[in-house]
């Protein structure tokens, strides 16, 4: 965290932006802001697009009813919560982005990357760990050190960087999980009703556990 | 019929998935997993929580002490996890608030029942959130960790709420 900076943004229905790109302080456009007692600045939007600029490092808390967020340059841990609207992230330290009704892309998280849809779907780029929870969206998660995914009936695509633990649990999507290559995890795939096929050798590197209702299972190699 | 101003602890849970499996798997997954839902937290409801009544695909619930509800919504989930490896899941999303409603005859109801019925809607599968009046309430708690996640707009309420996510510590 930038000097223990941390950047509350309240906003109702207009777009939030937050660039974490300052050497230090806080600047705002299309809002108010003012020091809370407890040493956040807390920035007040309305229903017109609000741009926040804050120090690089900063932690940065968005709640909007139906606005979209997006967030970029260097913050540290991010946490956005709508009601309806998407969620943009190009990266965080790490992150906790949830919405009812709207799609949350997140480009890169250095720790773990937290996202809670109910009907839209998740893009993740690059994070350490990726916890993600969708209904009807699909998932997909390109290079994660390790993944723990439930869909309903949302497809779920998960790319491993590395050695680790990954976990997807669909009742209808189909699961794919792509692993470095040459990988041998300890693998349990389990559908009741879907195909399954896991063409990587079983062995010792990392865990891969995966299980569906319906849905098909595919674990392959790069 | 009398109406009296009561305290304590309001719970909603949510099937996760129940339009979208009901839809897929017929009418009588949906009466299964309405009873699977109704047996697990009857299971884990403490001598102070009662159901007050189902909701569609939810449950409304009540405690009188917020650190037995806290203790008993992580109870619940930990007990729906370790049961996942049935056939069909059941994942249960739970909203909690502390707050003071209108009690008619055996249900309540009142601003603090409609802000934890939109807590839920914020909640993933397998998690329980909570309104910052339940942390503030319960204060620190014996194997339970709070992770703040801010202020929040929830749909009806003109200010935003705090709201924390509660995890095993």
């Amino acid at each position: 965290m930038a000097g223990g900076l941390r950047v509350r943004v309240e906003s109702r229905s207009g777009l939030v932006r937050v660039h974490a790109v300052l050497d230090e302080g806080v600047e705002v456009e299309g809002g108010a802001a003012e020091r809370h007692p407890d040493g956040d600045v807390l920035v007040r939007g309305g229903s017109r697009t609000v741009e926040v600029r804050c120090a690089r490092g900063a932690d940065v808390v968005v709640g909007s009813r139906t606005g979209s967020v997006e967030v970029h340059g260097e913050p540290g841990a991010v946490r956005v919560t709508c009601g309806s609207g998407s969620i943009d992230v190009a990266r965080a330290a790490e992150l906790d982005a949830r919405t009812a009704s709207g799609s949350v892309a997140v480009h890169a998280c250095d720790g773990t990357c937290r996202v809670v849809v109910g009907s839209g779907s998740v893009r993740i780029g690059r994070a350490a760990h990726a916890a993600v929870a969708a209904v009807s969206g699909s998932v997909q998660a390109d290079e994660v050190g390790g993944a723990d995914v439930k869909t309903v009936s949302g497809a779920i695509s998960i790319g491993a960087r590395a050695q680790g633990r990954f976990v997807a649990r669909s009742v209808s999507g189909a699961v794919e999980v792509v692993l470095p290559a040459g990988c041998s995890p300890r693998a349990r795939l389990r559908s009741v009703n879907g195909s399954v096929r896991a063409e990587c050798e079983h062995g010792e590197d990392g865990e891969v556990d995966v299980k569906t209702v319906s849905g098909t299972i595919r674990v392959r190699c790069r | 019929m009398p109406v009296t101003v009561t305290t304590g602890a309001i719970a909603f849970t949510d099937i996760v998935g129940f339009t979208e499996l009901t839809d897929t798997h017929g009418d009588e997954l949906a009466l299964a997993l309405l009873e699977r839902q109704e047996r697990a937290v009857r299971g884990a409801l403490p001598a102070c929580g009662r159901i007050v009544k189902e909701l569609g695909d939810g449950l409304l619930l009540w405690f009188d002490d917020a650190a037995e509800a806290l203790r008993s919504c992580l109870a619940l989930q930990r007990r729906l996890d370790e049961e996942s490896d049935g056939e069909l899941p059941l994942w249960l999303r739970v909203g909690l608030h502390w707050g003071r409603p209108q009690r008619r005859g055996d249900d309540i109801i009142g601003r603090d029942v409609n802000l934890a019925a939109r807590i839920v809607d914020l909640a993933g599968p397998s998690e329980v959130l909570c309104s910052g009046a339940v942390a503030e309430v319960v204060g620190p708690l014996a194997g339970v960790a709070y992770e703040p996640l801010g202020p929040v707009y929830v749909r009806g309420f003109a200010e935003p709420v705090p709201l924390v996510r509660a995890v095993p510590a």
